[in-house]
């Protein structure tokens, strides 16, 4: 009797210790950094009215600002990254011709919910007439399969992969006219990167699949960027009523021109001459 | 039976692109249409390489270029008709090709005088071949021509009503559109095909 009582205080343990691991193994936990342009734009939306929209002047070739929205915590992306994704959605529109420039602006540059009065100073410093604004959602999620079990090993936390990470990321770039408060259009791009990870890595597993995700992000966004400016050029010219567009650069329009000197003279002569020739 | 052949005479040409050319100055939103636009001619709209020679950006800029571009079209249309369209056609292409490739920085490009030095080059090329009065005249205008380029490539210019416009004189479209009208020239009297080999006649 004494030896099955044993047994069963054993058992009842072992089964304790089985549920309580297989519980823990599979849990799942997460992380989630995200910015917002609604909230660096319109921070006292609630309490002020949105500042007022005018009719966009688009001075050609335009000088474009483009920068990543402030954090208000700390920040997932190195400034480094910021500049390199920020560089590589520059490139794609430089060759543009109404584009003469496009600065990248740095962090630093933007307050969080700094509004048009942070863009304004922008605009003054950079000499810019529209920013792209870069906003981002980036969500981490961290499941325990039951292969996790060999954790209680030691030895299996360091060499069996059962973390299951996903990170799903969403970039949106907003192109506003800072003059006249208005969105002029917007693109998205998002990405899902799947991985796995021991515990002891786990933490460096997440930030490489982080930076997987913003890289491939910002490349689905590009050809949405084009494919809305492409939509917007034609919503430009369909509706010259909401947006004026005027040519800033007298050198981007060309003539082809005669001096009146030269107009008069070939003009009279040509004329003059073929009816003094007819009369011989 | 009367009113046949004075059709057949009237200056088509000439009229036809005085009357396009008031139109783009005049009526609204037509000149956006016509002008030629870098971003739309490279995006397909392939009409704006024609039409946009016939788009002028002020009154004072048509008036200057319809002076040469009337006695020049009514002269090559009324001595050498059959070469009005060709050399409109091959000058307009030209020069629009030309601004695509050479001008990138240009992106709109109105104005007649590049098709007005095409026609004008022409039409005195051919008078070098006809009586002695007409071809005396004929060489002056080439000798104002050839004076006028290398002027302007020397840096010297005219900037009378110019300079209050908001455009830039183009000289690759005067350049483009006389050579223009030099090649359609070698081309009647040199050409070495039995194809298109055939004599200058004096008047057509």
């Amino acid at each position: 009797m004494k030896w099955s009582a044993l047994n069963r205080v054993v058992r009842s343990t072992l089964m304790s210790l089985i549920f309580a691991v297989a519980s823990g193994c599979a849990g799942m936990h997460g992380q989630h950094t995200t910015t917002s342009v609604v909230d660096y734009l319109y921070p006292n939306a609630t309490k002020e009215p949105v500042a007022e929209q005018g009719i966009p002047v688009l001075s050609l070739p335009m000088r474009v600002g483009i920068a990543f929205v402030p954090e208000r915590g700390g920040s997932t992306l190195s400034e480094a990254k910021k500049t390199e994704l920020l560089d590589k959605v520059a490139a794609n529109f430089r060759k543009l011709d109404f584009i003469k420039s496009i600065e990248i602006i740095p962090s630093a540059y933007l307050i969080p919910q700094g509004g048009f009065q942070n863009l304004d100073q922008i605009r003054t410093m950079h000499g810019i007439e529209a920013i792209a604004l870069v906003s981002y959602d980036q969500k981490q999620f961290t499941d325990e399969g039951i292969a996790s079990i060999v954790y209680w090993t030691i030895v299996g936390a360091y060499i069996i992969p059962a973390e299951k990470n996903s990170t799903y990321t969403m970039v949106d770039a907003v192109i506003m006219h800072i003059p006249s408060r208005k969105m002029l259009f917007r693109a998205p791009g998002t990405s899902e990167i799947k991985g796995h990870s021991t515990p002891v890595n786990l933490s460096e597993e997440l930030r490489s699949d982080s930076e997987k995700g913003f890289n491939q992000a910002v490349e689905r966004m590009i050809p949405n960027l084009e494919q809305q400016l492409t939509a917007f050029q034609q919503k430009v010219k369909a509706s010259p009523e909401e947006y004026k567009v005027v040519r800033s650069d007298s050198g981007s329009r060309g003539g082809g021109a005669l001096d009146t000197v030269t107009a008069l003279l070939v003009g009279l002569l040509l004329a003059g001459g073929a009816w003094w020739s007819r009369r011989s | 039976m009367v009113v046949a052949p004075v059709l057949a005479r009237a200056p088509w040409w000439t009229l036809g692109l005085v009357s396009a050319a008031l139109a783009a100055l005049l009526l609204p939103g037509a000149a956006d249409v016509l002008v030629y636009d870098r971003a739309g001619v490279i995006g397909g709209e392939l009409w704006r390489i024609f039409t946009g020679h016939l788009v002028h950006f002020s009154a004072a800029h048509l008036i200057n270029n319809l002076a040469v571009l009337v006695p020049a079209v009514w002269l090559v249309e009324t001595r050498y008709r059959r070469d009005a369209g060709l050399l409109f056609l091959a000058a307009a292409s030209a020069i629009g090709f030309a601004l695509l490739a050479g001008e990138p920085g240009i992106l709109q490009f109105g104005g007649a005088s590049g098709i007005s030095l095409a026609f004008l080059v022409y039409a005195c090329l051919r008078g070098l071949h006809e009586d002695h009065r007409w071809r005396a005249v004929c060489m002056v205008l080439l000798a104002i021509v050839g004076a006028k380029f290398a002027a302007e490539s020397a840096g010297w210019h005219f900037r009378d009503w110019q300079a209050n416009e908001g455009f830039v004189p183009v000289m690759l479209s005067h350049v483009v559109g006389a050579a223009t009208g030099g090649a359609v020239y070698l081309w009647r009297i040199l050409g070495q095909t039995g194809l298109i080999r055939q004599p200058i006649p004096d008047h057509q």
